[in-house]
């Protein structure tokens, strides 16, 4: 029985892990209608940074965070400046997103190898920590993991329905040229958000070098399974994308126990076609659906 | 057999909560030229729709003919003579004006073959003025030009109901004048027409018959003199009209 | 004039058919023969997928499930159920086209499946069938899967002869099927559903029937060109088969080709694999990578139409481009920059250049457009 509480508990806080992923990739498909793939590398980027600023200068992980955090938002805004300038469609923002992903990842191997890379254990202070209740362990590193998505999910809850730049993001994604006539300015606001859902990657990429080994190929890993938390989540739903993320760690790591971690995959996707099938706007709602 | 030529019996459509269409039934003969009136979001165009099958009805029927086509899809209906034009004008984008035409040809009721299809899309070209523009792509030519390649190919399925959903919005006086002559033109043909229109004008020129809806059901039904001195109809077409 | 086409293409396959018998004549190295079969795999795969995708706009990232249900078809009834070879390649293809089937029966019937949706629909579909091989004992069994050549008939010649006309064979049926399409009555079809489908289906269009038989076709193509690969490949794994190269790969080529025309993919094939193959071959493999997605983003920046529709569009540039193509081979043929195949990958590459660049025409949208677009917003909101 232990064994199943204490693979719930880690799913779910790696299915929070799974949800600061998708944030970004959610925000930027639901509002501006651009379906980001390059976002998965700048993720992988983030992590790679973590780690080689880690193991360079031996300074806490979590630090990367501060030059990982403002250079994301910059090369988020310039890739939608590129989005705006050509006024690529949604279908075509997928194409050179991707064409932008497959770069970024190839230059990533070239630079680190296709290796695993990991944080030394003595220059990560999170690593070996966990906090116990009971005897169920709750690792420190997938704790902040969790807390991040649930920490961004209500400040861009908040953001979203209190403040001008949220009223106008929703306004755009409603009806982009109405928003216009009111005096919105589309290509700021977009701007805005791509660089904000690009920090959030940068955060993530932080988050996945204190969690784990990294390596090239595991951007590709991730695309299935964090358009699976997008798609649940409800496009553009960012409360929804965690709840999302939060099931599917749950249920990956209960199916982990239950069957065997291989079969884990299989699950979630045939989730995602059951709910692509069924609930294309997602389990809670898709912005903009009324 | 004396069937009219559409009976639409008691149909309602909902959208989640909303109620477009509570209780609408109508027939229209062979011949007619029917104006379809109301306010904004009084059901013309769900009405439209429910009767090309891009919606199905939540209760009621529809018959063709005589026979029930309410669950059929849009392409059956088609074949089965009824065709429709949209609002905005949605051409198919990659064709030359005159292989959209070509196109409602060959999947329509006469089912042309490619080369048969390209020569009478002519035809129905030359009925609405287009006839300059074949080679143009749908993307070049202009407001009023698009509206009426969405006429000639809704014509060009050879339809025995067309039903006309504001093809006239936003023309000029001379581009509609020109248009309402193209219209009796398609009416003297032998068409049966239902045409949605804000304005009275062309309304009343052209139409045989008004029908008014309001809030989705049926309000006033017959010659246009009567129905446009009905106060009831006064009051909720013109009412609100005016204050918006 | 359409016969003439049909004519050219048959021509074509007749005389390339007959390359493998110029070997005793000339010597030419093998290494020609397996690279036009690479060349004529990517052809069939990126036509079978652009029936679908590219004709009905119904973007598809599941041409992997296709190519690895037939691969896995072939591998799996040659060893374990003792099928001849010969035979399984049709199975492989009546099993992929099944499978498209399968797809649209539900992507299709249930509507609103449209755009990114479905899209990612296909590729949920790919990821599951790589999980079910990799977790079956009957697919895979943990330890790949070793597919031996089987005997065939000796006047076939030589193992890469026979793999050559193998895919030459299922590339023609794949390019002569998008080209009959293409001018036929179901392709003007398709091409409606593409551009407004709602619309095709009120003028009569039976939309849900062509969906279906396009995605059928696609299958069946992208199967039976997964059989052949399987005995190219000769070892399967679920990883090395389910990767996302044939996925990624028919879609960077027919973008770069040009997605409204059977030639496009074509075009795109040749270009890209040439590339690929000129970029391994000169040690610069792990940037091969980076320089297709360099491709990607410059096309769909600058020529979101493609290839063709340039050739198509602009004569002049056309004629450019061919002089560029044959002055390049040839300095590269004097020059002795490696084989021929460098001078055709080398040639394509200068061509390809001389399209891409400059001449953008027609994408930013007009100020009169842009109104109408507002306009028709407006209107939609302002419906019922």
């Amino acid at each position: 029985m232990n064994t199943y509480v204490q693979a719930g508990v880690s799913g779910v806080m790696i299915g929070g892990l799974y949800a600061v992923m998708a944030l970004g990739l959610s925000l930027t498909w639901g509002l501006l209608r651009i379906i980001n793939l390059a976002h998965f590398a700048l993720i992988l980027l983030g992590a790679y940074v973590t780690y080689e600023l880690t193991t360079s200068t031996g300074a806490d992980p979590l630090l990367a965070a501060l030059v990982l955090v403002p250079s994301m938002f910059v090369l988020g805004v310039a890739i939608q400046w590129v989005i705006e300038r050509f006024q690529v469609d949604e279908f075509n923002s997928l194409l050179l997103s991707f064409g932008l992903f497959i770069i970024a990842i190839r230059l990533i191997s070239n630079i680190w190898s296709a290796d695993f890379r990991q944080i030394e254990a003595d220059e990560n202070p999170y690593a070996s920590r966990a906090l116990f209740v009971a005897d169920i362990a709750f690792p420190v590193p997938q704790l902040m993991a969790l807390g991040a998505a649930l920490v961004f999910a209500v400040a861009s809850f908040v953001v979203l329905r209190r403040t001008y730049f949220g009223r106008a993001l929703r306004a755009l994604a409603y009806d982009r040229e109405m928003a216009a006539a009111f005096g919105v300015n589309p290509r700021r606001i977009g701007m805005l958000a791509a660089g904000l859902a690009s920090a959030m990657a940068g955060v993530a990429g932080v988050l996945i070098g204190v969690n784990q080994a990294i390596f090239p190929q595991l951007a590709f890993e991730w695309v299935g399974l964090i358009f699976a938390v997008v798609i649940l989540g409800g496009i553009g739903n960012l409360l929804g994308a965690v709840g999302a993320g939060i099931l599917i760690g749950l249920v990956a790591g209960l199916v982990g126990v239950a069957w065997t971690p291989q079969g884990a995959p299989l699950v979630v996707f045939l989730l995602l076609i059951l709910a692509l099938l069924f609930r294309p706007n997602g389990l809670f709602g898709r912005l903009g659906a009324s | 057999m004396s069937q009219s030529l559409l009976e639409v019996v008691d149909v309602h459509k909902r959208f989640g909560g909303v109620h477009a269409l509570a209780g609408v039934s109508l027939t229209v003969e062979r011949g007619e030229v029917v104006g379809l009136v109301g306010p904004n979001g009084s059901g013309k165009s769900t009405l439209i729709s429910v009767l090309a099958g891009v919606h199905a009805p939540t209760a009621g029927q529809v018959r063709l003919e005589g026979r029930r086509v309410d669950r059929e899809a849009p392409h059956v209906r088609s074949h089965l003579g009824v065709a429709r034009t949209h609002q905005i004008p949605k051409p198919f984008e990659s064709m030359t004006v005159r292989d959209n035409v070509a196109l409602a040809c060959m999947f329509g009721r006469r089912g042309d073959g490619l080369d048969a299809a390209r020569l009478r899309a002519e035809e129905y070209l030359d009925v609405v003025g287009l006839t300059a523009r074949a080679d143009a792509r749908p993307r070049e030519v202009n407001l009023h030009e698009r509206q009426m390649l969405e006429l000639a190919r809704a014509l060009a399925s050879e339809p025995t109901l067309l039903m006309l959903d504001e093809v006239l919005a936003g023309l000029n006086p001379a581009e509609l004048d020109e248009a309402l002559g193209v219209l009796r033109r398609i009416h003297e043909r032998g068409a049966t027409i239902i045409l949605v229109e804000h304005l009275m004008r062309v309304v009343t020129g052209i139409a045989t018959r008004i029908v008014v809806l309001d809030r989705g059901v049926k309000l006033a039904d017959g010659e246009p003199g009567a129905v446009m001195g009905d106060p009831a109809v006064r009051e909720a077409y013109l009412g609100r009209e005016a204050v918006a | 004039m359409k016969v003439a086409q049909l004519v050219a293409v048959l021509a074509v396959v007749a005389a390339l058919a007959f390359v493998p018998n110029l070997q005793d004549a000339t010597g030419f190295a093998p290494y020609y023969l397996i690279y036009g079969y690479f060349v004529f795999f990517w052809i069939a795969q990126a036509t079978s997928w652009n029936i679908l995708s590219g004709y009905t706009g119904y973007f598809s990232f599941g041409q992997g499930a296709f190519y690895g249900l037939g691969v896995y078809a072939a591998g799996d009834l040659v060893t374990r159920e003792g099928v001849n070879y010969f035979l399984t390649i049709p199975i492989a293809g009546v099993l992929a086209a099944a499978l498209g089937a399968a797809i649209g029966a539900l992507a299709f019937r249930l509507g609103s499946l449209r755009g990114e949706i479905f899209a990612l629909l296909t590729l949920a579909v790919t990821f599951t069938l790589a999980s079910v091989a990799a977790l079956s004992t009957w697919v895979d069994g943990g330890q790949g899967i070793a597919l031996t050549i089987p005997d065939y008939p000796s006047f076939l010649g030589e193992f890469q002869d026979l793999i050559y006309r193998l895919g030459l064979a299922v590339a023609a049926l794949a390019v002569v099927t998008a080209f009959l399409i293409q001018g036929s009555r179901f392709g003007w079809g398709l091409f409606s559903i593409r551009d407004e489908e709602g619309v095709a289906e009120e003028l009569g269009v039976p939309t849900f029937r062509y969906k279906m038989l396009a995605i059928t076709i696609t299958g069946f193509l992208g199967g039976l060109s997964g059989a052949v690969a399987a005995l190219q490949i000769g070892y399967l794994t679920p990883e090395g088969v389910f990767s996302l190269n044939v996925p990624l790969l028919v879609v960077v080529m027919c973008v770069l080709g040009g997605r409204q025309h059977w030639l496009g993919p074509v075009l795109g094939a040749l270009v890209i694999y040439s590339l690929q193959e000129q970029l391994t071959n000169s040690g610069f493999g792990e940037w091969g990578q980076v320089i297709l997605g360099g491709i990607l983003v410059v096309v769909i920046l600058f020529a979101p139409e493609g290839l063709y529709a340039r050739l198509r569009d602009d004569p002049r540039r056309a004629v450019l481009a061919g002089v560029t193509l044959v002055v390049t081979m040839l300095v590269a043929a004097f020059a002795g920059w490696g084989i021929v195949t460098d001078w055709v990958g080398t040639g394509l590459a200068a061509a390809t250049l001389v399209l891409l660049v400059g001449g953008r025409r027609g994408r930013r949208r007009s100020l009169e457009e842009r109104r109408d677009l507002a306009a028709s917003t407006m209107g939609d909101a302002a419906a019922p």
